[in-house]
C-alpha cells in the first residue's frame, strides 16, 4: 500500500532559484565572505607578528616579519591538553547527539499524553546560568566519584546538551512527514526499528547541525572543563588556551595563534560535516 | 493557487493497535520504547537542572555571604532580592540584555537567512563559502572578543578604514556611554515610584558593536541551521512553484520562508539562550563598559559570587535571569503546543 | 517499501561509520585520574604568563631542590582578571578539596579563609626559619590572626606609583617630582593638553584601573593615618575628605585618553610607552609592562609616588597559604618554608618585578626601580589596599569597583560617598 507513496518521482529538470540571475549572489557571496573575514585576517595576522607588533596599534599592518614565535609557544603549551580535548568532545558530541536523536523521535512521532510538557521542561532546562550551578554540580561529582575526571566533565557535557540536541531533532523529525512512520508501521516494524531504519537514515542534515552545535559548544566550554577537572594535564584545551593570557602581561601573537591552533578540530569537523549539506539528499524518499 | 500552500497534513488514518488483554499491559506495551528512552532523560535533567536551581533558589533567599555556607533564611525572605533590584547595576544588566539578546537575535537571524540563501543557491564554490561563513563559530570567544575589542576602539581600530573612505569622526563605539531613545523619563510619571529606576532606559550605543560580534560569530550557525532545512525541503514544492510560474520573490515568500518557520524557531531558541546568559564574549570584548552600558546579568552573577562571594545575590540574580527566560518561553511553548496539534 | 530499505541502510551505514570512526579515537582510552600520589603538591595561583609564570617557576625550583622526586602540580588559572581562578577555588573549597597551597592576599583577602577555618596555622614555619625578625611586622600582622599567622608572603608590589612618559613631560615643559601636589598635578593635566598630548593613560576595560587610580587620589587626601582610619571604620565614607577626593577624581577624569574604556591596563600602559598618553597611576607591575615594550627607565618613563602620597608604600603583597586538609600536608608546609627563604624570594622578586618582604635580601642585583622601591617598602609607612582586596571585605572591594564604575561617568560626589557609605555598613 505504500509503494506508491515512496516510488521515485518522475525525473523533471527544476527550475532554479532565484531567478535574479548568478551573478548577483556571486558577487554578494564574496562581499559577504570578505567582510567575515576582516576579524580573520586580523587574527591571523596577529598570530604571525613578532610580539611587539602583535598590538591594537598595529593590527591592520602585515607582519613586518613572519614570526612564528607565537605559533611554537601556543602549540607547545596547547598540544598537551588537545587529547584530552578530544576525548571529551567525541564522545560528548556522539551521545548526546543520539540521547537526543532518540528523543526527539519520541517526543515528534510517538505522541502520548504529557509528552509536550516533559518537552517544555526539558527546553527550560537549558537556560540554567551554568556559573551559579558550579557549587552544587562539584559536589554532585564528588559524591558519585566522577569529580577531576574526564568521564566526569563528559556525562556533564551530555547531560546539559540533552535539552538542545532533543529541540533540534524533535523540530527535525517534526518536518518529515508522519505517514512515514505509520507506513513503516503497517509493514510491521517496531518502534525501534522505526528509528533505526527509517528515521536515522533521513536525520543526516540534523545529525549535521546537531553535532556542530554540540562540538562547538563542548570543544569551547571553558567553565566546566575548569572546574570540573582540576589537574592541569588532564584539561581540555581552552582551559591551556586561556592561561596564555595572564593578568600581568600578554603576548597577543601567542594567544591569537593559539586561539587559531585551538579552532583547527572544530573547523575541520565543518568541512568534514559539511558535505552533508547536499541539496537533495531526501529528495524521492520525503514525500 | 492551492499548491502554494503548506504540505498537506497527513492523513489521519490512525493504525489501530492489535487489542490486547488489558488496558494497562497495552498501554505499556504501546509506550515502552518512549518510556524507556525518555526516562534517563528526564532524571539527570531533574537533578542537574530543577535540583540544582531549587539549591539556587534556596541559597537565594539565605544569609550566604563569605566562604562559610550559611544557609539560614534572610528577614524577609526577599530582601538580596530588594537590594539586587535598586542596584544601578543590576537595573542596567537587565535593561541590556534585553536590548542585547532583540537586537542580536534579529540581525543574527537575519545574517543567517541570507547566507544560507545565497550559499544553497550559489552555482559554485558552497563548500568554500559555507566553511567562510562557519569558521567564526568554531573560534573561542574569549580571543575573538579581543580582537573585536581591538577593531572597535576608536583611534585605533575601524575608524582608521573608515577615515580613508573619507569619515572624518567615526563613532565612538565600545567607549561611548551615551544611551539612545531613552524612554526613563517618559515612564517616571507613569510608573508610580518612578525613582526606582536609577538608569536610561534606551539602547546603549556601546553595546551595538558587540551585537555585530556576536552575530558575526553565530550568524554561520544560523546560516547551517537553514540550509539543514533547506536541504531536507522537497524538491516538488520548488518544481510545483515553477510550473505555477511562481516569480523569485514570490516564491521565496510563499514556499521558502514558511518552510523554514520551524527552524527560526529552533534557532531563536539556541541563540536566545546563548544571548542571555552572554558572558565570554562580553566579558572578553568590553567587560562591564563605561557605566555599566555593556554589563549583562552573566557578569554580575559571577562577580557577586566569586569575587565578592555574595553567594546570595549571585545566586537571586540567575533566579531572576531564570524565571525572565521562563516569562519568554513558558507562553511561547504553551502555545506552540496548542497551534501543533493540526 | 522494502526495496528501498537498502538505500536507506547505505545512509545508515555513512552515519554509523562516521560515528564509530570518530568514536575510536574517542571512547577507547579511560582517562587516567590524577589519583592522590603521597609525593605530590598542587599549588594553585593565577600566574600563567610571562613574568608571573616565570617567577612562580622560580619558587618551584626553590622547592624541587629541597624535595628532589616531589611532583609539583602548577594549577594555575588564568583569564577574568583573576576571576577565573577565584571561580575555581571557591567552588573548590566548597566541594573540600582544596588545592595544597594558593595565592591569597594579606588583610581581607587571607581573612576570608582564616575565619572558615580553611588555611592552616603556620607558626611552626615561622619559627623554625625565624620569620618574625626577618619580615616587617605589619606584614606578619596582617597574615595573622590571634597572633598565629596563616601565610608566608613572597613579593610586594606597589599600589601607588605615578609612571610619566619623560618626552611628553619634557615637550609639554611639565616637572614631575615627588613633591607635586594633587593639585599641581591637575595643572600639568592642563599644560600636557594644550600641547595637544592625552594627559592620563586609563584602561578602563578593566573595573580596578579606574578604582586604583581612584584609591591613589583618596589615599592623597587622607594620608595614611586617615587611610587606616577610614578603612578600619573609624572614619565615615561619606566624609568630607573622601568627597574632596571624589572631586579631585572627577576633575582628572576629563583628561583621559578618550578610548580609555576599550582599553586593558597593559594597553594604555603601553600607550604610554609609545608616547599615545603622558601620564599612567598604576602598581609597579606596570614597571615590567614597559620594559617589555621597550621604553627604557630614566630616559624614556619616569615614576613618582602618587602625589600626596610620598612617604606612604601601598602593598599589595603575594601571599601563599597552606589548606587545613590538605592532601599533602607536610610537603605543603615545606613548600611555605621554602618561598620564604632569602634567596628563592630574590630570585621570585626578579622576575615578578615587586620587591623581597624579608629585609634581610639584599636588592643591589635588582633593575634601578626595584631598589628605590624596596628603600620605600623599608622606609615608608605601609598600607593596604582596597582595590586588591587587602584593606576590607571581598563584599566592600567588588561595591568600590561598582560606584567608581558608576562615578567615572556620573561625577555625581554626593551618591557616590553615599553608595559607598551603604556598602561600608553591610
Amino acid at each position: 500500500m505504500s509503494t506508491a507513496r515512496i516510488s521515485a518521482p518522475p525525473r523533471r529538470r527544476p527550475v532554479r532559484y532565484p531567478g535574479t540571475g548568478p551573478l548577483a549572489g556571486a558577487v554578494a557571496l564574496v562581499l559577504l565572505a570578505a567582510l567575515f573575514l576582516v576579524p580573520v585576517y586580523v587574527l591571523m595576522m596577529a598570530a604571525l607578528k613578532p610580539p611587539v607588533q602583535a598590538d591594537a596599534v598595529h593590527m591592520w599592518e602585515l607582519p613586518e616579519s613572519i614570526d612564528f614565535s607565537g605559533v611554537e609557544q601556543a602549540w607547545e603549551k596547547l598540544s598537551p591538553n588537545v587529547r584530552n580535548s578530544l576525548l571529551m568532545v567525541l564522545p560528548a558530541t556522539i551521545v548526546s547527539s543520539l540521547v537526543g536523536a532518540l528523543n526527539g523521535f519520541v517526543l515528534a512521532k510517538l505522541p502520548f499524553r504529557g509528552a509536550k510538557v516533559l518537552f517544555a521542561a526539558m527546553l527550560l532546562g537549558m537556560f540554567i546560568p551554568y556559573q551559579v550551578i558550579l557549587v552544587p554540580l562539584v559536589r554532585f561529582l564528588q559524591s558519585v566519584d566522577l569529580y577531576g575526571t574526564l568521564p566526569g566533565l563528559i556525562l556533564v557535557h551530555i547531560i546539559y546538551g540533552i535539552p538542545i540536541t532533543t529541540l533540534i531533532f524533535r523540530n527535525y523529525f517534526n518536518q518529515l512527514p508522519h505517514e512515514m512512520v505509520e507506513a513503516a508501521r503497517v509493514d510491521g516494524c517496531s518502534n525501534a526499528a522505526i528509528f533505526l531504519r527509517v528515521m536515522l537514515p533521513l536525520s543526516l542534515p540534523g545529525f549535521v547541525v546537531c553535532a556542530i552545535f554540540q562540538f562547538t559548544n563542548i570543544w569551547n566550554d571553558f567553565l566546566f572543563g575548569i572546574t570540573v577537572v582540576p589537574d592541569p594535564t588532564q584539561q581540555p584545551v581552552t582551559v591551556a588556551l586561556n592561561n596564555l593570557a595572564g593578568n600581568f602581561s600578554v603576548q597577543w601573537n601567542t594567544v591569537m595563534a593559539g586561539a587559531l591552533l585551538a579552532a583547527l578540530p572544530t573547523a575541520l569537523v565543518y568541512i568534514l560535516l559539511g558535505r552533508f549539506f547536499v541539496r537533495g539528499l531526501t529528495a524521492g524518499s520525503v514525500k | 493557487m492551492p499548491v502554494l500552500t503548506r504540505p498537506a497534513a497527513p492523513a489521519p488514518h490512525m493504525t489501530k493497535p492489535p487489542a490486547k488483554t488489558s488496558a494497562g499491559s497495552s498501554r505499556w506495551r504501546k509506550h515502552r520504547f518512549s518510556i524507556a528512552v525518555l526516562t534517563p532523560s528526564l532524571i539527570m535533567i531533574g537533578i542537574f537542572v530543577y535540583g540544582f536551581i531549587g539549591y539556587s533558589v534556596r541559597v537565594s533567599v539565605s544569609k550566604w555571604q563569605g566562604l562559610n555556607p550559611d544557609l539560614s533564611p534572610r528577614d524577609p525572605l526577599y530582601q538580596t532580592y530588594d537590594d539586587m533590584f535598586h542596584t544601578p547595576r543590576f537595573q542596567a544588566d537587565l535593561r541590556n540584555v534585553t536590548v542585547f539578546t532583540l537586537l542580536f537575535l534579529t540581525l543574527a537571524v537575519v545574517v543567517g537567512l541570507v547566507l544560507a540563501l545565497l550559499v544553497h543557491n550559489a552555482l559554485a564554490g558552497r563548500t568554500f563559502f559555507r566553511g567562510v561563513f562557519l569558521f567564526p563559530y568554531a573560534l573561542s570567544f574569549i580571543v575573538t572578543g579581543v580582537v573585536w575589542r581591538w577593531i572597535f576602539t576608536p583611534s585605533t581600530g575601524a575608524n582608521l578604514i573608515l577615515q580613508g573612505l573619507g569619515v572624518d569622526h567615526g563613532p565612538k563605539w565600545i567607549t561611548d556611554p551615551a544611551v539612545a531613545g531613552d524612554v526613563s523619563s517618559a515612564l517616571e510619571p507613569i510608573l508610580p515610584g518612578g525613582h526606582f529606576i536609577q538608569v536610561e532606559l534606551g539602547v546603549p550605543l556601546a553595546l551595538i558593536p558587540v551585537v555585530i560580534a556576536a552575530s558575526w560569530q553565530l550568524g554561520g550557525f544560523v546560516m547551517a541551521n537553514y540550509l539543514a532545512a533547506l536541504t531536507a525541503m522537497p524538491e516538488e514544492l520548488r518544481e510545483a512553484a515553477s510550473l505555477d510560474g511562481a516569480g523569485t520573490l514570490r516564491y521565496h515568500w510563499h514556499i521558502v520562508l514558511p518552510w523554514l518557520r520551524p527552524v527560526t524557531a529552533v534557532v531563536l531558541i539556541l541563540l536566545g539562550h546563548i544571548s542571555l546568559k552572554s558572558f565570554d564574549l562580553v566579558y572578553a570584548m568590553v567587560g562591564q563598559g563605561p557605566g555599566f552600558a555593556t554589563d549583562v546579568p552573566g557578569i554580575f552573577v559571577f562577580e557577586q559570587t566569586f569575587r565578592a562571594l555574595r553567594y546570595n545575590t549571585g545566586a537571586a540574580a540567575s533566579v531572576v535571569m531564570f524565571l525572565l527566560v521562563a516569562a519568554v518561553m513558558v507562553p511561547y511553548l504553551y502555545r506552540s503546543v496548542i497551534r501543533e496539534k493540526n | 517499501m522494502k526495496h528501498r530499505i537498502p538505500r536507506y541502510l547505505s545512509a545508515a551505514t555513512a552515519v554509523a561509520a562516521l560515528l564509530t570512526v570518530s568514536a575510536c579515537g574517542g571512547g577507547s582510552k579511560p582517562a587516567g585520574s590524577g589519583g592522590s600520589d603521597a609525593k605530590q603538591l598542587e599549588v594553585f595561583s593565577w600566574w600563567t604568563s610571562g613574568s608571573e609564570d616565570a617567577a612562580l617557576k622560580e619558587l618551584i625550583a626553590g622547592f624541587k631542590k629541597d624535595n628532589p622526586g616531589v611532583k609539583v602540580v602548577n594549577g594555575a588559572v588564568a583569564g577574568g582578571g583573576g576571576g577565573n581562578a577565584q571561580a575555581v577555588l571557591q567552588t573548590r573549597l566548597q566541594g573540600s578539596n582544596p588545592p595544597d597551597t594558593w595565592q591569597t592576599h594579606p588583610g581581607a583577602a587571607i581573612g576570608e579563609y582564616i575565619n572558615s577555618h580553611l588555611v592552616a596555622d603556620l607558626s611552626s614555619v615561622y619559627e623554625q626559619d625565624s620569620l618574625n625578625s626577618a619580615i616587617p611586622r605589619e606584614l606578619v600582622t596582617s597574615v595573622s590572626k590571634d597572633g598565629k599567622p596563616y601565610g608566608v608572603s613572597t613579593g610586594a608590589h606597589r599600589g601607588n606609583v605615578l609612571w610619566f612618559n619623560k618626552k611628553l613631560t619634557a615637550q609639554a615643559g611639565v616637572e614631575l617630582t615627588a613633591s607635586t601636589t594633587p593639585d599641581q598635578l591637575v595643572d600639568a593635566f592642563t599644560e600636557l593638553k594644550a600641547k595637544g598630548i592625552t594627559p592620563l593613560c586609563l584602561g578602563g576595560k578593566d573595573a580596578f584601573a579606574a578604582a586604583e587610580l581612584f584609591e591613589n587620589i583618596l589615599l592623597g587626601a587622607l594620608g595614611p593615618n586617615g587611610w587606616d582610619s577610614l578603612t578600619s571604620g573609624n572614619t565615615d565614607w561619606d566624609d568630607a575628605k573622601v568627597k574632596q577626593a571624589a572631586k579631585l577624581f572627577a576633575k582628572m577624569l576629563p583628561y583621559a585618553d578618550p578610548d580609555a574604556s576599550a582599553l586593558s591596563w597593559d594597553q594604555a600602559t603601553k600607550r604610554l610607552a609609545s608616547g599615545d598618553c603622558a601620564v599612567e597611576s598604576m602598581g609597579d607591575w606596570a614597571y615590567g609592562e614597559l620594559v617589555k615594550d621597550g621604553a627604557k627607565d630614566g630616559t624614556d618613563f619616569g615614576y613618582i609616588p602618587q602625589p600626596g602620597t610620598k612617604g606612604t608604600f601601598v602593598t599589595v603583597v603575594d601571599t601563599f597559604v597552606v589548606a587545613e586538609n590538605a592532601k599533602h600536608k607536610e610537603l605543603a608546609l615545606k613548600w611555605a618554608s621554602v618561598i620564604s627563604s632569602p634567596e628563592v624570594q630574590l630570585a621570585f622578586s626578579k622576575d615578578k618585578g615587586s620587591t623581597p618582604i624579608r629585609g634581610d635580601v639584599p636588592t643591589d642585583s635588582l633593575p634601578a626601580y626595584q631598589q628605590q622601591a624596596a628603600k620605600s617598602f623599608r622606609g615608608d609607612s605601609l598600607v593596604q589596599s582596597i582595590v586588591h582586596g587587602e584593606a576590607m571585605s571581598p563584599q566592600f572591594q567588588q561595591s568600590f569597583y561598582d560606584a567608581v564604575t558608576q562615578f567615572v561617568q556620573s561625577k555625581d560626589a554626593d551618591s557616590f560617598v553615599q553608595a559607598l557609605a551603604t556598602a561600608a555598613k553591610g
